[in-house]
This record gives structure tokens, C-alpha cells and sequence, in this order.
């Protein structure tokens, strides 16, 4: 596998849904380094220590879940947007959503942002993971 | 014998020669007319032109008139032979004048006084101290009697000479004056003002009107030549007045009358207006009663117009008291004379008593013809009542011109008061009417009376006696309007509508708590299939995860049981997502869909099976190639029947699938035929398209697919039917309703 992809931000507020991702992740890439964020706020504060710190504590791949207390999905997606437009370094990151919705409006809904590479529903499977980080 | 017959016809021979040569001698008649060319003299234009006085050996010349040349004038100077005049010849003829009346045209005068409607001159007694434009030839002197009469002395009102201007009446230089009714009346109604008239026979003055007259030397030394003319003149009455239209065409074109700007229509407007006065149906034209001229002789007299000794006597014409100067034609005369009264009397006798009989028998079938009538009026009206009570339809009709209204029984009996408790008038209707709807039911109403709308419907409230309120529909349509297009009366009918509109008002109250709940079943779905899918999908990452190694014996029996678990409810899930993603409403939108691009999209996405299962289909679209719905419907009905019956295939035996369409009304049936296993229709029809129904087994179906399909069919408004025969194979008949809205762009 390539080990470029060494950080992965997973963004929800279901711990089993986080342990459950992180395993599955593990089980096909062992080595890879894994960060939780419980919602969008969260992620947003540890990506803005992130783009502090440097390159290294960067993930390459957010998988985001959309119903979370706090901050949810999209409202993520909004600040996310415009961080990236003054940090380019948050620019090279790949998100992914993960949600538990079934329903073609929600998906719908999540490609129309740019920066959203694809949309997936629970649980994560090898195939996906596969799509990710290939 | 033989010498009297030859006397006789001695007699007859001279006569005609003498008569033939006094013709001769003399030159063209005159007849003065009183006024200009217009319909007034119809009969005598006819007389001319249909060749009657022509065919009586006669030349006549007619003169039209104007206010300078009065006709009594020009006859008594011997400018005319004959004059129309008014019955104030009468009083020329008792102050001496040697006149002889030879017959009356109108058998009521037409001398009326004319003012206009916004001068409010209605009665005589109207016109003290205003201005009266008059014209003694033309009417005054029987007008006067009129204001004597009602005793008004002439000297009261301010009398100037006839100007023969309507203008100075309009433009207000007088307040009235002297008309005729067929004329004047008729000019002012063409320039649009309204005219007002008295008539003087409403004031107990009835005169007679256009009256022909010559001298009584042209009647005494010319008889034969006076009845001639007479009997042509009259003669051309009659046919002027069949023949209005033509006589009104031949007047267009006398000199003058065009240059007044006269039309046909105005003549024939005249001609019914002189209908009126000649009352040509009831009377002889020309018809004159001696005792009917005694009492205009008297009215005269009464009025001092004419002496206390005044005589009728020599003043009206008779065509037997023609005299001769001639002994031999007064003979002749006298014995044709006699005889002629013999055969009249005679003939007068039988055709009397034939026209009594005839009469009589008129009279009796009248009075047949009128009970008949009444009898029906009668039926008609109980067959009203009873339809109305049967359907206790109430009835009002409001008379708006006198302000009264009717209500019929039923009207107030819906309303729960005896027929006598409630007064019969418009503020019974409003009283009654609920305080939130009054106003606007009286606007309503109103709308519907200044004719902003041709039809009044209206659900509204009414009190009951007992103090309820009641709902009531009132219904109208097509209210009576007179000429100014005012409403002067309309009807309707009130129909008891409080059982209806109380189970409208219940239904609709239900309706919208169905709604309601339905939205909270529809909320409640999406909430469970949503929520419990994400930690479901958490179990079965769980137990992938688990480690099943490492337990053994009963632990393990009781994981695989775990695991059994989460698989059913996963794939409940799962189809419960689908039913609910599948839903679609009549509201979906609906695109031009081709059936054979649909199912080869369909084939194409099941092709690994129907290559495996070796599955034949075959298809007609000819019938009906494409349609506007929903295309995932479609795609859903060719993908469920389909599978279907490759699922539910014999065995041994290669799946052979066969699709139609047809045209049916509203719908276009899609047929789907296979030779499959069958289904045992007495034992699973009414299953066949129910949740989870499955019923063959060694099948891997879900019983699914079918619900799906009729559940999106019917949701917009078709239908799915089946036919099976175990072993034979089944038969889909998909009725698929047509956009019936237009094709929304």
C-alpha cells in the first residue's frame, strides 16, 4: 500500500462508529496514524494546531460524518472551505463522508461541495477503504 | 215586363254617358294633404301606385302640405277637390262652412301635446303659465277642449304660433307644443330625448283624425266621381297597410322626404304608431258613426267652440244622399239605389247572421279555449307546489320595482316557523342571516342585482326558529331586467344544505387529522429505518471484527446466533429503506419514457442472470411505444416481473419472458407474460402483491418486489392485475395511467 497516507482525521461523534472505522483501517493498514475529532468543531481546532505545527501533523484524509452535535457535517464543511483559502497547505487534504444515511438527498446533497470526494454509507468497507487510499 | 226592361236599360245607358262625359270634362283631382310626404298619407300613395284610382277612371294629384297651406283653405278656394283634416273641421262646418266629412282615417286623434320627460309636464294642468307653441290648423282647436275640459282657461297658459322647429322645444324657447303621435314623438325619440305627451283621449276627449273632406258641391254635383275616390282611397288604405314595407319604400323616394334625412325604419316606426290610432282590424277604414260625431258635436257645444244650435245634419258624407242635378241619373240612381239597398239588406241579413253564428262559435271556443288554459295554469302550478314540497325547495321572488318579495311555505318551514309567523318582505331574508355572513351575502346580492354577475349561488347561514343556525344554498340565475338593463325582478330557491355541509365539515376535520397522522407515520419510518441503521451496521462491523476463534462450545453456538440476528435485522433494514426510497407521489414528475429503452437498460443491468438461467425475451412496443411517468417506475416494474420470473422459472426448463403494451383509455397496459411455475391463485391471489409474501420455497426471494410495483403503480392512479395457472406460468397486467394533466414545462 502507499505509505504516503499516514494521517487519517475521522470526524464523528459515535465512539463505536470511531472505533469500528479505526479498526477496519488498521486491519488493511497497519501502520497508519489515526486522529478523532467527536464533531466538526473539534476537527476544526485540531486542524487549525495542524497547519500550526506543520506538514507532519497534517491528515491527508477526513472521513466526516454529517449528524453530530456542536458542529455538524456542514457547517464543517463551510469553515473548512474558507480556512483552506488562507492556509494552502489544508488544500491537499481529501474528504470523504461517512454517514449512516441512506437516502440519495443526503448524498446528493454532500457532492455538491468541491472539496467532498465522495460520499459513503456505514459501515466502511475494504472496497472503500481501497477507493480512499488508492 | 219587356218595357220596363227596356226602360231599364234606356236608363242605365244614358247614366253611364252622362257620368263618362262629366268625367271627362273634368281635369285632375287635388287632394291637399296636411302636411309633407311620410307614411301619415300611405293609402293614398298606394291608391296611386297600385293603379286604384287609375282603375276607377280617375287622375288624382297629391299635394303635400306644409304649416302655410291649411287643406280647409285650399278646398274651400278650389285649389284642391279634397283635404285631410283634423275633427275641428266640424266646427268650420258649423260656423257655415259648406263641408262635407267624407271619411275618418284614424278612429282616434292624433293630436297630442308634446313636452320633453325632464320638463315634468304630465298633465294639462301642468302647462298654466308655461309657453305652448301650437298650430291652429294642425290640432289646437281639439286640443283646446282638452285644457276646457279639465277647466283650464286657455288664457292661463302663454300660446305662440308653431314654429315647426322641434328645437325651440328642446333648447327650452317653449315648454310645449301641438304634435302628432305617429310624427313629432318619434323625430324627438331619434335625437334621444325622451318625449313626454298628453293624449287627449285619456282626458275623455276621443276625436276623430285625418279626415277626408271636400266641399259638399264636388259630393253633390260629382257622387259618383266622391265614391269613387273614396272607395280608391280607402282602398289604398287597406293595402298601405298590409304592405307597409313597400308603400315605406315608394315614400323614399318623393321629393323632400330623403332631404329630411327620413329613414325606412323611421317610416315603418310611424306606420305601427298610425296602427294604433286606425284600428284597422276592428274598424272599416274610413268608418264614421253619426253618433259618435253628435258627441263631438256636444263636447263642441259644451266648450262654446261651436253655437248651442249647431247641426250635424248634410256634415257627414253618404253615398246615398249623393244628389244630382239630373233628373235622369237621380233616377237611375234611386232604382240601381233601391235596388242595391234590396240586395244589401238581403246579403246583410244572411252574411249577419253567418257572422253572428261564426262569432258566437268564436266566443264559445274562447271561453273552451281560456278554461283549457286555466285548467292547465292550474295543473302546472300544483304540479309546481307538490315538486317543491316533495323536494322542500324553498322559492322567494322579489318584485324589486314595488319593493315586495314572496316566499313560498317550504322557505320558512326549512327555517322552522309556521308560513304565517314570517312577514313577506326582503328584511325577513336579512334578519335572518348569520351576523359574520350578512354583509357580505348583502353585497353579494347586490353584485348580482347591478348585474356585475349574470348568477347568484351562495352557501350561507340562516336562524332557525329555534335559534340554530342552519346552512342554507341559494341559487339564482337570469333576474328580469327592463330596457335600462335594471334588475326589476329575480327569483330563486333556498334548498336545505345543513345534513351535507355538517358531514362536509366532519369529513374535512377527519381529513386533516388523517393527514396529519399520516405525516407522523411517515416522520416515525424514516426516523426508525434511519437511526437504527447506523448502530446496525455497527453490529455487523462488530462481529467481523470478533475474533471467533477464540470461543468455543456453547459461547460460540450462542455468537453464530448473535450473528444470524443482525443479518435478518440488517436485511429488514435494508428493504424497509428501499419501500420507503421506492415511495412516489401522483406530484412526481413525469418525462416521456420509451419502454424498449427502459427494458434494455433493464436486461442490461441483469444480464449475468439472464445469461445464466439461459432467460428468452421477446417484446411488442408497436401497440404503444413510450409514455409520460416516472421512468424509475418503469424501471422498477421491468425489473421486478422480470427477476421475478426467472426466480420463479421451471426447472429443466428455460425462462421464456414475452412483453406487451396496448393502449386501454386512460391507460397503457404493459403485459409481462412468463412460463413460469405459477402461482395457485385460489390459495395465494389475494397474497400475491402483500409485504414479505413468498410462496415457493428453495428461492432466495423476499416477496418484495411485487409490493414495490403496486404500491408505485397505484400511487399514481393505475392498477396491477395477475392470472396464473400452476405449471403453466403467469400473466402481469400493468395498467399504467396516462399524464391526464398537461405536460408540465
Amino acid at each position: 500500500m502507499t505509505p504516503e497516507y499516514q494521517r487519517i482525521l475521522l470526524v464523528d461523534d459515535d465512539d463505536v462508529t470511531n472505533f469500528l472505522s479505526r479498526e477496519i483501517f488498521r486491519h488493511y493498514h497497519p501502520d497508519v496514524c489515526i486522529d478523532i475529532a467527536q464533531n466538526g468543531k473539534e476537527a476544526i481546532e485540531l486542524l487549525l494546531r495542524a497547519s500550526e505545527e506543520g506538514e507532519a501533523s497534517l491528515p491527508q484524509i477526513i472521513l466526516l460524518d454529517i449528524n453530530m452535535p456542536v458542529m455538524d457535517g456542514w457547517d464543517f464543511l463551510d469553515h473548512f472551505k474558507a480556512m483552506a483559502e488562507s492556509r494552502p497547505n489544508l488544500g491537499e487534504i481529501r474528504v470523504f463522508i461517512l454517514t449512516s444515511s441512506v437516502y440519495p438527498e443526503d448524498i446528493k446533497r454532500a457532492m455538491t461541495y468541491p472539496l467532498v470526494q465522495k460520499a459513503y454509507s456505514k459501515p466502511l468497507n475494504d472496497r472503500q477503504i481501497e477507493e480512499m487510499m488508492g | 215586363m219587356w218595357y220596363i226592361r227596356n226602360t231599364l236599360l234606356l236608363l242605365l245607358l244614358t247614366g253611364c254617358c252622362i257620368v263618362q262625359r262629366a268625367e271627362a270634362a273634368n281635369d285632375t283631382l287635388h287632394l291637399q294633404l296636411k302636411w309633407w310626404h311620410q307614411f301619415q298619407f300611405a293609402g293614398y300613395y298606394a291608391a296611386q301606385i297600385k293603379g286604384f284610382y287609375s282603375a276607377e277612371g280617375l287622375k288624382v294629384k297629391l299635394v303635400p302640405g306644409d304649416g302655410n297651406h291649411d287643406p280647409l283653405q285650399e278646398v274651400l278656394a278650389g285649389r284642391a277637390q279634397f283635404g285631410i283634416s283634423g275633427s275641428d273641421l266640424m266646427i268650420q262646418f258649423a260656423k257655415g262652412k259648406p263641408i262635407v266629412a267624407l271619411g275618418a282615417l284614424f278612429q282616434h286623434s292624433p293630436y297630442i301635446l308634446i313636452s320633453l320627460a325632464s320638463r315634468g309636464i304630465r298633465v294639462p294642468s301642468d302647462l298654466v303659465g308655461k309657453t305652448l307653441m301650437v298650430s291652429e290648423a294642425q290640432g289646437w282647436i281639439e286640443l283646446q277642449a282638452v285644457f276646457l275640459k279639465e277647466g283650464i282657461p286657455i288664457n292661463s297658459l302663454h300660446v305662440v304660433t308653431h314654429s315647426w322647429k322641434n328645437d325651440d322645444l328642446i333648447k327650452g324657447k317653449v315648454d310645449a307644443m301641438t304634435g302628432y303621435y305617429s310624427d313629432e314623438l318619434n323625430q324627438l325619440r331619434k335625437q334621444g330625448i325622451k318625449p313626454s305627451y298628453i293624449q287627449p283621449i285619456n282626458y275623455g276627449i276621443d276625436f276623430y283624425g285625418d279626415l277626408l273632406f271636400s266641399l259638399q258641391s264636388t259630393a253633390e254635383n260629382n257622387p259618383e266621381k266622391t265614391r269613387k275616390f273614396v272607395k280608391a282611397s280607402f282602398k289604398g288604405w287597406d293595402y298601405a297597410l298590409d304592405h307597409p314595407e313597400e308603400i315605406a319604400d315608394y315614400i323614399l323616394t318623393l321629393p323632400g322626404v330623403k332631404e329630411r334625412g327620413v329613414t325606412k325604419a323611421e317610416l315603418l316606426v310611424e306606420a305601427e304608431d298610425m296602427r294604433k290610432l286606425i284600428v284597422h282590424d276592428i274598424v272599416e277604414i274610413g268608418h264614421m258613426n253619426e253618433g259618435r260625431w253628435n258627441h263631438i258635436l256636444d263636447i263642441y257645444k259644451s266648450l262654446k267652440l261651436v253655437s248651442p244650435h249647431a247641426r250635424l245634419d248634410g256634415f257627414v258624407y253618404s253615398e246615398s244622399k249623393g244628389f244630382s242635378s239630373d233628373v235622369i241619373r237621380m233616377g237611375i240612381i234611386l232604382s240601381v239605389a233601391v235596388l242595391l239597398v234590396l240586395l244589401i239588406i238581403i246579403l246583410y241579413s244572411i252574411s249577419l247572421r253567418a257572422s253572428v253564428r261564426k262569432r258566437t262559435l268564436q266566443l264559445e271556443k274562447e271561453i273552451e279555449q281560456r278554461k283549457r288554459t286555466q285548467e292547465q295554469l292550474r295543473i302546472s302550478e300544483e304540479r309546481l307546489e307538490m315538486a317543491t314540497d316533495a323536494a322542500e325547495i324553498g322559492i322567494w321572488d322579489w318584485d324589486i320595482r314595488n319593493n315586495t318579495i314572496y316566499f313560498n311555505d317550504m322557505w320558512k318551514i326549512m327555517l322552522g316557523y309556521d308560513p304565517g309567523e314570517l312577514d313577506n318582505k326582503w328584511e325577513t331574508f336579512t334578519m335572518l342571516l348569520h351576523p359574520d355572513e350578512r354583509e357580505a351575502i348583502e353585497k353579494q346580492y347586490n353584485d348580482y342585482m347591478t348585474r356585475k354577475v349574470s348568477s347568484y349561488q351562495v352557501m350561507m347561514r340562516m336562524k332557525t326558529r329555534e335559534n340554530k343556525w342552519k346552512w342554507i344554498l341559494s341559487i339564482s340565475k337570469s333576474p328580469l331586467r327592463d330596457e335600462q338593463g335594471e334588475t326589476i325582478r329575480a327569483a330563486g330557491i333556498h334548498i336545505d344544505m345543513d345534513d351535507i355541509k355538517q358531514k362536509e365539515m366532519e369529513l374535512q376535520e377527519l381529513t386533516e387529522e388523517l393527514m396529519i397522522s399520516n405525516k407522523e407515520l411517515q416522520q416515525f419510518a424514516y426516523i426508525t429505518s434511519h437511526n437504527l441503521r447506523a448502530p446496525v451496521a455497527n453490529l455487523r462491523s462488530l462481529t467481523w471484527l470478533f475474533n471467533k476463534e477464540e470461543l468455543a462450545g456453547r459461547n460460540k453456538d450462542i455468537f453464530d446466533k448473535i450473528n444470524l440476528s443482525i443479518d435478518k435485522l440488517s436485511s429488514t433494514l435494508e428493504d424497509l429503506n428501499e419501500i420507503l426510497s421506492s415511495r412516489v407521489h401522483k406530484t412526481e414528475l413525469r418525462e416521456p419514457v420509451s419502454f424498449e429503452k427502459e427494458l434494455t437498460d433493464v436486461m442490461h443491468s441483469i444480464s449475468e442472470e439472464i445469461m445464466e438461467k439461459e432467460a428468452a425475451i421477446t417484446y411488442d412496443f408497436s401497440k404503444a411505444k413510450d409514455i409520460c411517468y416516472p421512468g424509475k417506475v418503469i424501471h422498477s416494474v421491468f425489473l421486478n416481473t422480470i427477476t421475478n420470473a426467472i426466480k420463479y422459472r421451471k426447472e429443466h426448463e428455460r425462462p421464456v419472458i414475452h412483453i406487451t403494451t396496448q393502449e386501454d383509455g386512460e391507460f397503457v397496459v404493459l403485459t409481462i407474460t412468463d412460463n413460469g411455475k405459477g402461482i395457485d391463485m385460489g390459495k395465494y391471489g389475494n397474497k400475491i402483491f402483500g409485504l414479505y409474501q413468498r410462496f415457493h420455497e428453495n428461492t432466495e426471494g423476499k416477496g418484495l418486489g411485487l409490493y414495490i410495483v403496486k404500491s408505485q403503480v397505484e400511487a399514481l392512479g393505475g392498477k396491477i392485475a395477475v392470472e396464473s395457472m400452476v405449471n403453466r406460468g403467469t400473466a402481469f397486467q400493468v395498467f399504467l395511467k396516462k399524464n391526464t394533466m398537461p405536460y408540465d414545462a
